[in-house]
């Protein structure tokens, strides 16, 4: 038996993996660096949403402001709702480095803050939209959860337009989100609030009632 | 990282670690793969032809024998295994020393024609194969060491035509570099139908081939090696194999040598992991048994990523607005496919693709990359196929049914 071809061999196997490995992490790097740049762009905007509001307020009824405030809002949700997919992506991509959770930490505040820039629009400008929170564990157990996923994908193609789904996971330990959660006396998972009503637990596309 | 990936890097890791063994093995004595050692002598030597309804093919294949360029004394012997056509007739007529009996398999032809023959060295040669005029010269020279039994060649597939048969083509190609540097980690485990020379006393030793086994070119290496004699190989000395046409019948001679290979693994379970045995016990069998139930994983996998794709695909023609194809065009991005275990995936893919292309090289075939489909179709295709005739394989075992030679 030829000792040394094995010994050869194991130092090259070590050698391409390893290589496999170091590449994989720093794909792993990039794509967390590449998420975290696409946040950056996501809080000019959320810093634009939040002036725009406080012009709302400050030139109460300054004449065709709805129209444009609502076409930017509308814009920027769009946004929202592409890099909660792109996120979500680059993160089952992930595989050696799973150090998604500051990211997605900074994404549910994004959302939950354009959830309430939606809601405020909706409210002010009396405008035909309906914003729907919800809620779902991210690393527990929740039968009911594609089940509900799969309904709020059907709402929001039925009326794309007037339906805006905000997902917020609730075990990231964020106070915001607690806080919301107490306000509507929410307790299980799925969980929603559309517009002004809240669901605690799982509710058909029926019950839900976006589109009308 | 959940479990199910860890356990496919692992895979990769052993697979990685196996084909350098492979790789590594043939690179560092490349310089006398094709020098094999000349003959002290040459020793009378027979050819055993077993036929069954061969009268299409048997003359030709009987002139080729008798045409080798031997330098010592040659006779063929055709066993005629019950042939209800004119192989007998044509055998004799075309020169061979014809044996008839009744149809009894292979393995019993081969045993009735080396008991019969005067040679001190037997060769096999399956009647449709045709052996490549400077064949036995080439192997001959291995048996100046007492210790070599047997001597394999290579095989390539003869005239390929069907799609299926161009894979085999490669896979063969492939098989022969592998035979080469398991020769020269004396490792070889199975002695091919196609072409293989005996010494007559190693045949006695073991009491010829198994008869009634569904592999009996893998059994008698198994039981040579198991009773001490060592098994080599001439690289260069090449016969030409008939390969199954279209995928129904590959599957079934896959099937057949698979559930083979279980049943000679069996009963060769004591060589497994015993230093009596070197490489074959430490290294060839307990990698080949390993290699199968990691495919079955490794390709699961594959299926499954190629089944998520797909369906991505389907969202993306039938129902361009869906979620799903948003995200699958965002996954035309290198950066949301190229997983960790993806990258390694490839660097293996690299390796084995390094491996076919030395094979290539060093099996006289030229590389040719108008081929290229052929290639990456065996690369990404073939083993479905090959786990699919291992599964049935396995599954027959298990369930106690049987596999029809």
């Amino acid at each position: 038996m030829n000792n040394g071809v094995y010994l050869k061999a194991f130092l090259a196997t070590l050698i391409v993996f390893s290589a496999g490995i170091a590449t994989g992490w720093w794909l792993d790097q990039t794509r967390i660096a590449v998420a975290q740049a696409e946040l950056e762009d996501l809080k000019i905007q959320a810093d634009e949403a939040r002036l725009s509001l406080l012009y709302l307020e400050t030139f109460k009824d300054s004449p065709g402001f709805c129209a444009n405030y609502g076409s930017q809002l509308t814009s920027q949700l769009e946004g929202l709702g592409a890099l909660g997919e792109r996120l979500t992506a680059l993160q089952a991509a992930n595989k050696l480095d799973s150090s998604f959770y500051r990211i997605k930490k900074q994404y549910a505040l994004f959302s939950v803050e354009f959830w309430m820039h939606a809601s405020n629009y909706a409210r002010e400008c009396n405008a035909s939209l309906v914003p729907i929170l919800y809620f779902y564990p991210e690393n527990a157990a929740c039968p009911d959860c594609s089940r509900q996923a799969s309904e709020l994908n059907a709402v929001k193609k039925e009326c794309p337009e007037r339906a805006w789904v905000f997902a917020v996971p609730i075990d990231l330990d964020l106070n915001a989100v607690n806080a919301l959660r107490m306000q509507y006396g929410l307790t299980s998972v799925p969980s929603l609030v559309v517009g002004e009503k809240a669901f605690d637990g799982y509710a058909s596309r029926e019950q839900i009632d976006a589109c009308a | 990282m959940n479990w199910l990936d860890a356990a496919f890097l692992a895979a990769n890791f052993f697979f990685l670690f196996v084909s350098f063994v492979f790789l590594i093995a043939f690179l560092e004595n490349r310089e006398r793969a094709k020098k094999n050692p000349k003959p002290a002598r040459y020793p009378r030597l027979s050819v055993i032809v077993p036929a069954f309804n061969e009268a299409a093919t048997i003359t030709a294949s009987v002139r080729s024998v008798l045409a080798l360029d031997y330098p010592g004394r040659v006779e063929v012997i055709v066993v005629d295994d019950g042939s209800t056509d004119d192989t007998a007739r044509l055998a004799r007529e075309a020169g061979a020393r014809v044996i008839r009996q009744k149809n009894r398999g292979k393995a019993a032809a081969l045993n009735v024609g080396w008991r019969a023959a005067r040679g001190e060295l037997v060769a096999c040669v399956d009647a449709d194969s045709v052996v490549e005029r400077g064949a036995l010269k080439k192997m001959v020279g291995y048996f100046n060491d007492p210790t070599v039994g047997a001597v394999t060649g290579s095989v390539k597939v003869s005239d390929p035509h069907s799609l299926v048969q161009w894979l085999q083509f490669v896979e063969y190609v492939g098989m022969n570099y592998l035979r080469k540097s398991a020769a020269f980690l004396d490792g070889v485990s199975c002695t091919p139908g196609p072409l293989s020379v005996y010494r007559r006393k190693a045949l006695e030793s073991v009491h010829g081939f198994d008869e009634g086994n569904l592999t009996e070119d893998t059994e008698i290496a198994l039981h040579l090696r198991k009773k001490g004699w060592r098994i080599e190989n001439a690289f260069n000395a090449v016969a030409y194999s008939k390969a199954p046409y279209s995928a129904r019948g590959l599957l079934r001679q896959r099937v057949r040598w698979y559930h083979g290979a279980i049943i000679n693994n069996r009963k060769y379970a004591g060589m497994f992991f015993n230093k009596r045995f070197g490489s074959l016990g430490w290294f060839v069998l307990p990698t080949n048994m390993i290699s199968v139930f990691l495919a079955f994983f490794v390709t699961a996998k594959l299926a499954f990523l190629a089944l998520g794709g797909l369906t991505g695909l389907a969202y993306l023609v039938f129902d361009p607005s869906s979620p799903g194809a948003g995200v699958l065009l965002d996954r035309l991005n290198p950066l949301y496919f190229l997983t960790a275990d993806a990258v390694i995936a490839l660097f293996y893919l690299v390796v084995i693709a390094t491996v076919f292309y030395l094979g290539f090289k060093a099996g006289d075939e030229s590389f040719k990359f108008t081929r290229l489909p052929v290639y990456m179709l065996y690369l990404f295709a073939y083993s479905f196929l090959v786990t699919f005739a291992w599964s049935v394989g396995v599954w027959r075992e298990l369930s106690g049914g049987k596999t029809q030679w």
